[in-house]
């Protein structure tokens, strides 16, 4: 599924049956490509961190999580960290690893039952998940060879 | 992956590693004399403030040059003492070769070396030079570099088949360079 449809789903506490928030955006890593994390809008407090792991299911109408004690608050997070806000890889370049830049991101494709990229949508053409090397706060690096 | 750059052009490019970060832009290039051949960047950080930074990147850790930016695996591969990547600027022949003269191996001068045009791509390399012609023109031409025959800070000594695969402009040079080679196994 692409990230922007994930974008708004409410995230629910299965064991107090309870709505923290909704989805906001996500981070990743490559090699392999995968969603590492979302980030959240908790009602009245402000940005969250979830952690792909703590995620139990993705489901069509809510994410359910299990417990609310995985949750980072967002203020607490150094900038170095891969989860800081701004590595979040939505309207960041794409730069190939021979340096060229290719767009930006504007979507992700993936799979909501393991995390896995599959796609990643472009303003200069769509790449393959696999292609993806890293993304930091400055650009999302891709290889040259799929 | 046959696209040139002007080393000149490198300057201000920023420092990507493979994870996406930008940990340095490039201050200047630093040519080896000796060899013809880029030896390293001095880099300084990114941003307003940020002024030169204690830290070299040898030729030999960059990853990929692109038209966009310095590609490094991780940041691990900026030296933190400039001085190993720097020092054999003093070294023998040493200098710089920008402005160094180019002369063919019978001896006449083609002119004075103003930048150097290096292949990008994951094999980074100095692929020729572009000089300002020494008649009275004073045209830019660029210059295919095979095998020199001998470089100082002072000239680079090319073969004299050189001065015949020349071009006007950064698209002619692979055709020149092409042309060169051809010459040069003909020769053998």
């Amino acid at each position: 599924m692409l990230l922007s449809q994930a974008v708004g789903r409410p995230v629910v506490n299965v064991t107090t049956a309870e709505t923290i928030g909704t989805v906001t955006g996500c981070f990743v890593s490559g090699r392999p490509a995968r969603i590492t994390a979302l980030h959240l809008n908790t009602r009245g407090h402000g940005g969250h961190i979830l952690t792909w792991d703590n995620v139990r299911s993705f489901g069509q109408d809510a994410v359910i999580i299990r417990s609310m004690e995985k949750l980072r608050p967002d203020k607490h997070i150094d900038s170095q960290d891969p989860a800081h806000p701004s590595h979040d890889p939505i309207g960041k370049p794409v730069l190939t690893e021979t340096g060229e830049l290719h767009g930006t991101v504007e979507d992700i494709d993936f799979d909501q039952q393991t995390g896995h990229i599959q796609r990643l949508v472009a303003t200069e053409g769509d790449m393959p998940g696999e292609t993806l090397l890293g993304s930091g706060s400055y650009a999302v690096v891709t290889s040259t060879t799929t | 992956m046959s696209d040139y750059l002007r080393a000149r052009e490198i300057i201000k490019k920023p420092v990507v590693t493979l994870g996406g970060e930008a940990v340095a832009q490039i201050k200047d290039v630093v040519f080896d004399a000796a060899r013809g051949d880029i030896r390293a960047f001095t880099l300084s950080g990114r941003g307003l403030l940020a002024g030169p930074m204690k830290r070299a990147l040898s030729w030999k850790n960059v990853h990929a040059l692109g038209p966009d930016a310095v590609i490094i695996p991780d940041e691990t591969a900026m030296e933190d003492d400039a001085g190993t990547a720097t020092e054999a600027q003093d070294g023998p022949g040493g200098g710089n070769v920008l402005g160094a003269r180019m002369l063919t191996a019978s001896g006449s001068d083609l002119g004075k070396i103003n930048d150097v045009i290096v292949q990008t791509g994951k094999r980074p390399r100095v692929v020729g030079y572009q000089i300002e012609t020494a008649d009275t023109a004073r045209q830019q031409i660029l210059v295919p570099v095979l095998k020199p025959v001998s470089v100082s800070g002072e000239m680079v000594v090319v073969p004299d088949a050189t001065a015949q695969y020349t071009a006007g402009d950064l698209a002619g040079l692979t055709a020149a360079a092409q042309g060169l080679h051809n010459r040069l196994e003909q020769e053998k």
